[in-house]
C-alpha cells in the first residue's frame, strides 16, 4: 500500500477523478475540518453543518472534473461548500431576517472585547447572530468576498448587503458586549 | 477602526477554531457516492439492454410492416401467357392480394440463360410515362417472346428491368421512373407488360420461385421458412468463471491490509481487508453452466437478425483461506468479497482461535432471466456454413447459496448455509459457427460473458461483483 500521506495533489484529484475510494478519503481528512467550519457558519447547529458537508464533499467529487487547477484546491472546494451551504439553507430553512432593532446600537470598543473575549466565545458569539447576518459576516470577512459577489450570491441588493453588514457588525458586538459583562459579572 | 478590529478578530476566531466533523460524515459520503456510481453503472448497463432490445423489436416492426405494402397484385403467369395482345392495349387486370405467407422478398429471381425459369410476379404499380417507357427500343416488348421482368432497386426506387431468358447472355435495362398521372404500366409476370389508366399508383413486383412446378416432380416440397417468424433453438453453454479476490491470508498480509482499510470499517475491532483487486491479484476461477431457450427471426437474407429468451444458469466456485496466524480475526466477507451470506460472529470467534487452519467458502449461484440480442452473419463458408456474431443481454435473479465451513485440515469446525437474492445482468458475446443439415442448424462457438451481481449492501456491506467467463456455446435449433 502506498504512503497516503506522500500522494500529491495533483495525484489525489486524478485518483479522486477514478473513483478511487481512498483517495476521496484522503481528500476528505484534509481538508474536512476547513470546510466544516465554514459549515458550522451557515448552519444552527452541528447536525446540519455536517449535513451541509456531506452534501457540499458529495458536489466535490461529482463536479472535481470542473476544477482546472486554476487557483487552489481548497479555495475551490470552499466555494462549492460555501454554495451548498447557501444552497441548503435556502432549501432547509426559510428564517425571516428578524429586524434590527436600534437598541442594538453599541458603542462598545472592540479592544475591550479583545480583551476579555477569548476565541471560542466569538466564535460562540457569532453563532448567535441570525443566520443571514451570519452569512454575510462570514462571507464578507472570513471569505473576502466583495459586497457585489456577496449580492450575487444571496440574490440581494449589494446596498441592502451593506446594511445587513452593519447591522450583523453591531448585533455581533452587542452579544460580545453582554457576553464579556456576564464574564465579568462572575468574576 | 472599531470594525476593523471586530473584522479581525473574528478572522482570527474562525481561523483559530479547529474543529472536525464527526467520524460519522465520511461513511455517510462514501456511501452515496458508492450508490451514485452504481445508479451510474446501472444507467449505462439498462441503456445498452435498452438499446439492444429496441432496436431487435425495431427491426422486427420494419422488417414485418416492408412486408406489407398497401395495394398487392398478383397475376398468375399462365394467364400473362395467354395475353399476346398489344402492351397498350392491354386491360387493367384486377389481381388478387397477395398471400404473404408465400412470397419471399425480391432478390434474385434466378435467371439462367436457357434454363427453364418459372417465376410467379407480383405486380407492383409504378409511375412511368408510357410514352417514355416505349420511347426505348429495348422496352418494346416482343409478347410472342419469353420474357422475364425483374425489378431492380435504384437510388430514387425501384425501377425496371428486362431480362430476356431466351438469349445466353443476359442483358438488363433500367427504365427511369418517370412520374405520370396518366398511364401506368403493369408488369405482371414474366412474359408481358401491360399498360393500364389508373394512374399513380404504385407497385412492387415480388417474385417467387415456383420450386414446386420445376423440382419436385420426385420429390417433396421443400419446406418454406416464412418471413418473420422465429426459430427455436436450445442453447447450451459450459463457461470457466473467473474472479478476482484474496484466497490467502498470513499476518504479514493482514498487515498490509488494515492499513488499506481499517478506516474504512472498523467494526468492534476486527480487521478487514479490502478486496480491491489492485490490493489482491488473485483469482478464483469456478464454472458456469448456462441453458437457454432462444427464439431466432428466420431470415436468412438479412445481415442482422434479433432474438429473444429466457436463461438459467447455474454457476459455482469455491474459496480457500487459509489462516496462519493465532488470534487473528478477519472479516471474511470484506476479505474475500465473494461470501455472500451474513456471516456470524461465532464464525469469527471460531477462526480467531485457529492456526494453520482452512476456511472453505462453497458459492452455489442459481439464475433465472431473460435474455435479448442481436445476430450477424460475418462470414459465409459456403452453402451450408455460416460464421456468425451473437451479442446478447440478459438480466436475471439471482438466487445464491453460500456454503462455508471452518476447518483445520480433515477437520470441520463450522457450517453456515444461506440464501441470498441478488439482481443480475451478464452481457453475452460468441463467435458461432453454424452448420445447416438436413434436420437441424447447429451453431458451436466459442463465447465471452461479462456479468454484473448487485449485492444487498445493507445486509452484506460488500461491493457488488464483476466477473467474467469464457467458455464454449452450442445452440441447436428445433
Amino acid at each position: 500500500m502506498a504512503n497516503l500521506k506522500s500522494i500529491d495533489e495533483s495525484s489525489l484529484i486524478s485518483n479522486c477523478l477514478h473513483n478511487k475510494e481512498w483517495a476521496q478519503k484522503e481528500l476528505y481528512d484534509k481538508y474536512n475540518a476547513d470546510l466544516y467550519i465554514i459549515c458550522r457558519r451557515y448552519a444552527t447547529d452541528s447536525n446540519e453543518a455536517k449535513d451541509i458537508l456531506q452534501e457540499g464533499f458529495i458536489r466535490i467529487f461529482t463536479n472535481l472534473k470542473q476544477y482546472r487547477g486554476e487557483g487552489s484546491l481548497v479555495g475551490w472546494m470552499k466555494r462549492v461548500v460555501i454554495t451548498t451551504a447557501l444552497n441548503y439553507i435556502k432549501k432547509h430553512r426559510k428564517e425571516i431576517l428578524k429586524e434590527i432593532d436600534s437598541t442594538y446600537e453599541s458603542h462598545t470598543s472592540t479592544e475591550n472585547i479583545e480583551a476579555c473575549i477569548n476565541h471560542k466565545e466569538i466564535v460562540q458569539a457569532f453563532m448567535q447572530l441570525p443566520y443571514q447576518y451570519r452569512t454575510i459576516l462570514g462571507l464578507f470577512i472570513i471569505e473576502g468576498y466583495t459586497h457585489k459577489e456577496i449580492a450575487s450570491l444571496l440574490k440581494i441588493e449589494e446596498n441592502n448587503c451593506r446594511s445587513k453588514l452593519h447591522r450583523g457588525k453591531l448585533l455581533l458586538q452587542k452579544i460580545l458586549t453582554n457576553q464579556n459583562t456576564a464574564i465579568a459579572v462572575l468574576k | 477602526m472599531q470594525n476593523n478590529n471586530l473584522d479581525i478578530i473574528l478572522k482570527e476566531a474562525f481561523d483559530a477554531a479547529k474543529e472536525t466533523a464527526s467520524p460519522d460524515v465520511w461513511p455517510n459520503i462514501a456511501t452515496t457516492l458508492h450508490k451514485r456510481k452504481r445508479r451510474r453503472f446501472f444507467i449505462l448497463i439498462f441503456t445498452l439492454s435498452a438499446i439492444v432490445i429496441g432496436s431487435s423489436l425495431l427491426y422486427y416492426a420494419i422488417n414485418t410492416n416492408s412486408k406489407s405494402p398497401k395495394k398487392e397484385y398478383l397475376a398468375d403467369e399462365t394467364t400473362a401467357n395467354n395475353n399476346s395482345e398489344k402492351p397498350n392495349e392491354l386491360e387493367k387486370i384486377d389481381l388478387p392480394e397477395i398471400d404473404k405467407e408465400k412470397t419471399t422478398p425480391l432478390t434474385k429471381p434466378s435467371l439462367k440463360p436457357n434454363s427453364k425459369v418459372a417465376t410467379k410476379v407480383y405486380a407492383k404499380y409504378y409511375t412511368v410515362d408510357k410514352d417514355d417507357f416505349y420511347k426505348n427500343e429495348q422496352n418494346k416488348i416482343d409478347i410472342k417472346s419469353k420474357h422475364v421482368i425483374k425489378i431492380k432497386k435504384s437510388e430514387a426506387e425501384e425501377d425496371l428491368a428486362i431480362d430476356k431468358t431466351n438469349k445466353t447472355d443476359k442483358t438488363e435495362t433500367e427504365i427511369e421512373k418517370v412520374e405520370s398521372k396518366e398511364l401506368n404500366p403493369i408488369i405482371r409476370n414474366d412474359s408481358a407488360i401491360e399498360i393500364t389508366n389508373n394512374s399513380l399508383v404504385k407497385t412492387q413486383i415480388i417474385t417467387e420461385k415456383k420450386t414446386e412446378s420445376i423440382n419436385t416432380a420426385n420429390s417433396k416440397p421443400k419446406k418454406e421458412r416464412k418471413k418473420g417468424s422465429w426459430d427455436k433453438y436450445l442453447s447450451l453453454s459450459y463457461n470457466a468463471l473467473i474472479i478476482g479476490g484474496n484466497n490467502v491470508f498470513t499476518k504479514s498480509d493482514a498487515a498490509k491490509n488494515l492499513e488499506a482499510s481499517a478506516n474504512l470499517n472498523p467494526s468492534g475491532g476486527s480487521l478487514s481487508i479490502n478486496n480491491s483487486p489492485s490490493n489482491s491479484p488473485n483469482y478464483k476461477i469456478g464454472k458456469e453452466i448456462n441453458l437457454a431457450l432462444i427464439f431466432k427471426q428466420k431470415n436468412a437474407s438479412k445481415k442482422i437478425s434479433p432474438q429473444f429468451g429466457i436463461q438459467i444458469s447455474y454457476s459455482n466456485y469455491s474459496n480457500r483461506v487459509y489462516v496462519t496466524t493465532p488470534g487473528a480475526v478477519i472479516d471474511v466477507n470484506n476479505s474475500l468479497n465473494l461470501n455472500f451470506n451474513n456471516q456470524s460472529n461465532s464464525f469469527y470467534s471460531a477462526r480467531a482461535n485457529a492456526t494453520n487452519s482452512i476456511i472453505n467458502i462453497s458459492n452455489n449461484y442459481f439464475s433465472l432471466g431473460a435474455l435479448a440480442g442481436l445476430e450477424t452473419n460475418l462470414l459465409k463458408l459456403n452453402k451450408n456454413q455460416h460464421i456468425l456474431l451473437q451479442v446478447q443481454a440478459i438480466p436475471s435473479i439471482n438466487l445464491s447459496k453460500s456454503i462455508n465451513w471452518y476447518q483445520k485440515p480433515n477437520e470441520r469446525y463450522f457450517k453456515d448455509k444461506s440464501l441470498n437474492k441478488q439482481f443480475n445482468i451478464s452481457q453475452s458475446m460468441a463467435l458461432l459457427w453454424k452448420v445447416n443439415t438436413k434436420k437441424h442448424t447447429l451453431l458451436i462457438g466459442p463465447n465471452f460473458n461479462y456479468h454484473f451481481l448487485q449485492l444487498n449492501k445493507k445486509k452484506n456491506n460488500l461491493g457488488n461483483i464483476y466477473s467474467s467467463s469464457v467458455g464454449i456455446t452450442t445452440q441447436i435449433n428445433f
